[in-house]
């Protein structure tokens, strides 16, 4: 997935952090891994299960 | 190349069992026992640096004081007197816990974690704290070193538990798991490590990774010493919400009835892809013994178990970037680089992509359910990791002829889906790889059924050598 630095920017304003130019290569490096990991969720059709958020292992 | 020893029979080799035995029959004091670790300790630290903190004034005390509750003939059982050590997530009351970061450098808590305080009810003796990857994040865990090897990573995130493990400088150790870092460092280091189930055991005061997959459990030199562990700290607690009202199970009762009537899973898809081709040789010789020994072996395919490493991706990033989220704000020169970088994305994505990764979980859940059900599988056998250790300073390895990919990706693909499931998950030593490198064998159960997992590691291991070997230090 390919991320903006300039998008980068405005996420880290968004979410209130100061992410510093020399720090902004490998933050976008880590979010566009991260984006590609989305991605392939997405294809893989398992977000069609409710999410697991309020997590209990009581299943068997 | 790794090198063996053999067991000295010096007192800091002794396992949980082996040393309450002679505890009860007074043949061996707690001093004495502690004397032995702390002796050791001194000597291997030097080489492993699996300790951030020793305490052995304090555990000396402590070690007299149960001397002196022994000889009252107030016995608390197999732990009252054994020398552990601790990650140093877990908060200890006056004792420092900074979780491998500047950020909590000088943070000395004032009361005990959960389980610390029932190890210490159990009269468990704290030598000290183990080193832990920066809050628990990653796998290399600096400065502690692999017990089997010097110039290798000791695995993690609860590296320091693990090599101290494995070099006898305690006599167990508790870990944290995430996504591998009870497993990973105890496969790594030849010993034996438990992820007991989701919310079988409390996590008060144990500093969080990633809530929804964080679990906590021991890393011991066998099998029932690991039961022993989990009998002391097992059952719910009313300030954690995330333990379970589930009955505390007979740990040690059943360890000794054998394979005969078991239907263990091995699994055809994932658990054997991406795997080094010697080390996959152990575990599939481990796992036929298993059907030797009276097991019914049971092939198995896994739907959605795949994506394990996707998901814990983005949990992991997200809510370690919760977690963190204030500190980030203010201190964020204080992070070590690798971690800061994690928690920056973690804080960049939406809530739809960790909606779209908790969905995608629920889906791998659904997937080793319906293999335990269809199957009525009681255990299922993979390999624990599909390397063993890597060189220090290494960031990447390759197997086969891969894509080179992240260490942490290796140590974790065959050991998240059980963070992902919640279900308990077991390692035990089943051999060595060409370089002389200690293999795990992976042993996962059905929720709650943290006995039968024992039960088949227990039975492994008594006709097997593996966990009685050491590493030469």
């Amino acid at each position: 997935v390919k991320i903006d630095e300039c998008d980068v920017q405005l996420l880290a304003a968004l979410a209130n952090l100061d992410v510093p130019a020399g720090r902004r290569a490998t933050v976008l490096e880590l979010l566009s891994g991260l984006y590609d990991d989305i991605s392939l969720l997405e294809a893989s059709g398992l977000d069609a299960e409710e999410p697991a958020i309020i997590f209990d292992a009581r299943w068997l | 190349m790794a090198l063996m020893a053999v067991r000295q029979d010096r007192l800091n080799e002794l396992t949980i069992k082996e040393a309450a035995a002679r505890i009860i029959r007074h043949e061996l004091s707690a001093e004495e026992l502690c004397l032995a670790v702390l002796e050791r300790i001194d000597d291997v630290q030097p080489k492993i640096h699996a300790y951030v903190t020793v305490i052995g004034e304090q555990a000396l005390e402590a070690a007299q004081q149960a001397d002196r509750e022994i000889g009252r003939g107030h016995y608390r059982g197999p732990l009252h007197g054994v020398p552990v050590a601790l990650k140093d997530v877990y908060e200890t009351a006056g004792i420092p816990t900074e979780s491998g970061s500047r950020v909590r450098q000088g943070y000395v808590p004032l009361e005990d974690a959960e389980p610390v305080r029932r190890l210490l009810e159990a009269g468990a003796i704290v030598v000290g704290k183990t080193v832990t990857h920066e809050f628990a994040f990653g796998v290399t865990c600096p400065p502690a070193r692999c017990a089997w090897d010097l110039d290798c990573v000791p695995g993690g995130s609860s590296g320091g538990s693990g090599s101290a493990v494995a070099a006898d400088a305690c006599l167990a150790a508790m870990g944290t798991d995430t996504g591998c870092s009870v497993r990973n460092p105890a496969s790594i280091n030849g010993i034996c490590g438990l992820k007991p189930t989701f919310g079988r055991v409390s996590k008060r005061g144990v500093t969080p990774l990633a809530w929804s997959c964080d679990h906590v459990g021991p890393l011991a030199k066998s099998v029932e010493d690991c039961g022993i562990m989990l009998a002391a700290i097992a059952g719910r607690d009313p300030l954690d919400v995330t333990t379970a009202d589930v009955a505390v199970g007979d740990y040690l009762g059943s360890l000794s009835k054998g394979l005969k009537g078991l239907r263990i899973g091995v699994p055809r898809n994932y658990f054997f892809e991406s795997i080094k081709p010697d080390v996959d040789a152990v575990v599939k010789e481990a796992i036929g013994l298993l059907g030797r020994e009276g097991g019914e072996l049971v092939e198995v395919t896994i739907p959605a178990v795949e994506y394990s490493l996707p998901v814990i991706h983005v949990l992991g990033a997200v809510e370690a970037a919760g977690v963190h989220r204030n500190t980030l704000r203010v201190h964020a020169e204080r992070y070590g680089d690798g971690l800061r970088g994690v928690l920056e994305a973690g804080s960049l994505l939406l809530a739809t992509s960790y909606v779209t990764a908790q969905r995608a979980r629920a889906g791998i859940k659904q997937g080793l359910r319906s293999a335990f059900e269809s199957a009525n599988l009681d255990v299922l056998v993979t390999p624990t990791c599909p390397l063993g250790p890597i060189a220090y300073g290494e960031e990447f390895a390759n197997i086969a002829g891969e894509v080179p990919a992240p260490i942490i990706d290796h140590y974790a693909r065959y050991a998240s889906p059980f963070n992902l499931s919640g279900q308990p998950a077991l390692t035990v030593p089943c051999g060595f790889d060409s370089e002389g490198h200690p293999v795990g064998l992976q042993i996962a159960g059905r929720p709650f059924d943290e006995a039968t997992v024992l039960r088949v590691g227990h039975a492994y291991e008594s006709v097997t050598p593996w966990h009685g070997m050491r590493a030469a230090l």
